[in-house]
């Protein structure tokens, strides 16, 4: 019996992964907010191309909670907390931001998956961040009717977003937590376990 | 505190499920942006003031307001998408030297532009009138969220004003040392310098609360009782059914009179017998 439960121990959520997912994403939610309002003003000055450049700190909740908590479907669940904050402090993307959560969340949580929710290391966090930059596009596709626009812009708008994603995506999430890490507030979730 | 647009209310949109609510909102807003043209997204926005001054009691001047924000990005949007369209040009509108603008390239440009605006539209109307709490409710009760997330997210919420509190301890603390300094790299690293502190010291608060609710038996009978518990009504699911009739109608209309564009403009057209 107690073999059983151990083997799937690693799987199961504690309550304090749930409430610090619940914090950093309400957190990041607020965040999000105002770059939303950054990035509304800055689209005059980049162009809808260059200004996905800035996109991929979108990213980071589904790679920065996931890497911290190592918990099945946070990724998923920590991109649509952040969003309906988003949604319900007043984001002018409103209910695009709560789908464009869901989107990114399925595909960070998707690559997670695909390592078993074990593997963690510096690559699978920027392949989240890229993943999440992946569906968002897909998502982004249908929403403005991207397949209305000239080849080379569509593939800009792919492209452009993905070094993006990796840096403010990737690293920056691992840098956050592993400074959050050394602080040494981070040592009853996993990856305080991990870094021991 | 931060859900300041929330507006209390009484109105047949305050009363609505906020889980059916939500459906009904995202099919009307998934419409528009299955057309081309101007003139579909043009419509769902007229049925968003209607929907909010009528059956929600808020004021189209509020709405206006709400679109204020987007009006920048919406007219850089116009401009791109005109610039950039791909499809077939063959009117031409004018030019300024060697930059053709095209009649379709105005005409999709104004269909992702006006999208924009009834997204920022329905969504001030869906906070407008939905309770927080309720939402969370709904969220349980109709969307079979699992209780304990939902609480974790209450708790999370109530939590906000002390990471505020928080925040201005630090930015004292650094004043204080005299660690203040002016320009945009020192705003960069104040962001790194004050952010790191205050997210350890809202996870060393959410452990705190984790063990006292741990201790409080969180999660443990799957047997809970509710203060407030949502249900559906009759009525909501008639909102329901008319967002999706209205869904249909209107693209449906517009083939009728050719006015809408795009792969399902056909298919509407074909049924409509135009």
């Amino acid at each position: 019996m107690k073999q059983e439960k151990e083997k799937k121990g690693w799987a199961r959520w504690k309550t304090v992964d749930l409430i610090v997912t619940a914090v950093l994403s309400v957190a990041f939610g607020l965040i999000f907010l105002a770059y939303g309002l950054l990035y509304i003003a800055l689209v005059p000055v980049f162009g809808q191309v260059g200004i996905m450049l800035f996109l991929g700190f979108y990213y980071i909740i589904g790679v920065l909670v996931p890497y911290i908590v190592r918990r099945p479907g946070a990724a998923l669940l920590a991109s649509l907390l952040a969003a309906f904050t988003e949604l319900l402090a007043g984001s002018p993307f409103g209910i695009a931001a709560v789908c464009a959560g869901l989107v990114q969340g399925a595909g960070a949580e998707a690559v997670f998956a695909i390592g078993r929710w074990r593997n963690y290391r510096w690559y699978m966090l920027i392949l989240a961040a890229v993943a999440s930059g992946i569906f968002a596009f897909g998502y982004e596709y249908f929403l403005f009717s991207y397949g209305a626009l000239s080849e080379g812009v569509q593939l800009g708008l792919f492209f452009v977003r993905m070094p993006s994603a990796a840096l403010l995506g990737g690293l920056l999430a691992k840098g956050i937590a592993d400074a959050l890490a050394r602080t040494g507030v981070l040592r009853s979730v996993a990856i305080g376990k991990a870094r021991k | 505190m931060i859900f300041r647009n929330y507006i209390e209310g009484n109105s047949f949109l305050h009363r609505i499920n906020p889980v059916i609510k939500l459906l009904a909102f995202s099919l009307l807003l998934i419409v528009p942006t299955l057309f081309l043209d101007p003139i579909t997204p043009a419509c769902f926005l007229l049925l968003s003031f209607l929907l909010a001054s009528l059956l929600g009691k808020i004021s189209p001047l509020r709405l206006v307001r709400n679109m204020a924000v987007f009006a920048l990005l919406s007219l850089g949007i116009l401009m791109f998408n005109t610039l950039f369209f791909g499809g077939d040009k063959i009117n031409i509108l004018f030019h300024l030297g060697p930059l053709y603008i095209y009649r379709e390239g105005i005409f999709f440009g104004l269909s992702v532009a006006l999208r924009l605006l009834c997204v920022t539209t329905y969504s001030a109307v869906f906070v407008a009138t939905t309770d927080p709490t309720l939402l969370a409710s709904s969220l349980v009760h109709q969307a079979r969220l699992s209780h304990n997330i939902a609480y974790a997210i209450l708790a999370a919420y109530r939590f906000l004003p002390i990471l505020q509190r928080e925040l201005s301890q630090i930015r004292d603390a650094h004043h204080i040392r005299g660690g203040y300094r002016e320009g945009f790299a020192a705003r960069l690293s104040r962001i790194r310098r004050y952010g790191i502190p205050l997210l350890s010291n809202g996870i060393r608060q959410a452990e705190r609360m984790a063990i006292s609710m741990d201790a409080r038996g969180f999660g443990i009978s799957s047997g809970r009782t509710y203060y407030r518990i949502t249900k559906t009504k009759f009525s909501d699911y008639v909102f329901l059914v008319s967002a999706l009739a209205i869904s249909v109608t209107i693209p449906l209309i517009l083939a009728r009179f050719g006015l809408n564009s795009g792969f399902l403009a056909g298919v509407a057209e074909s049924l409509v017998g135009q």
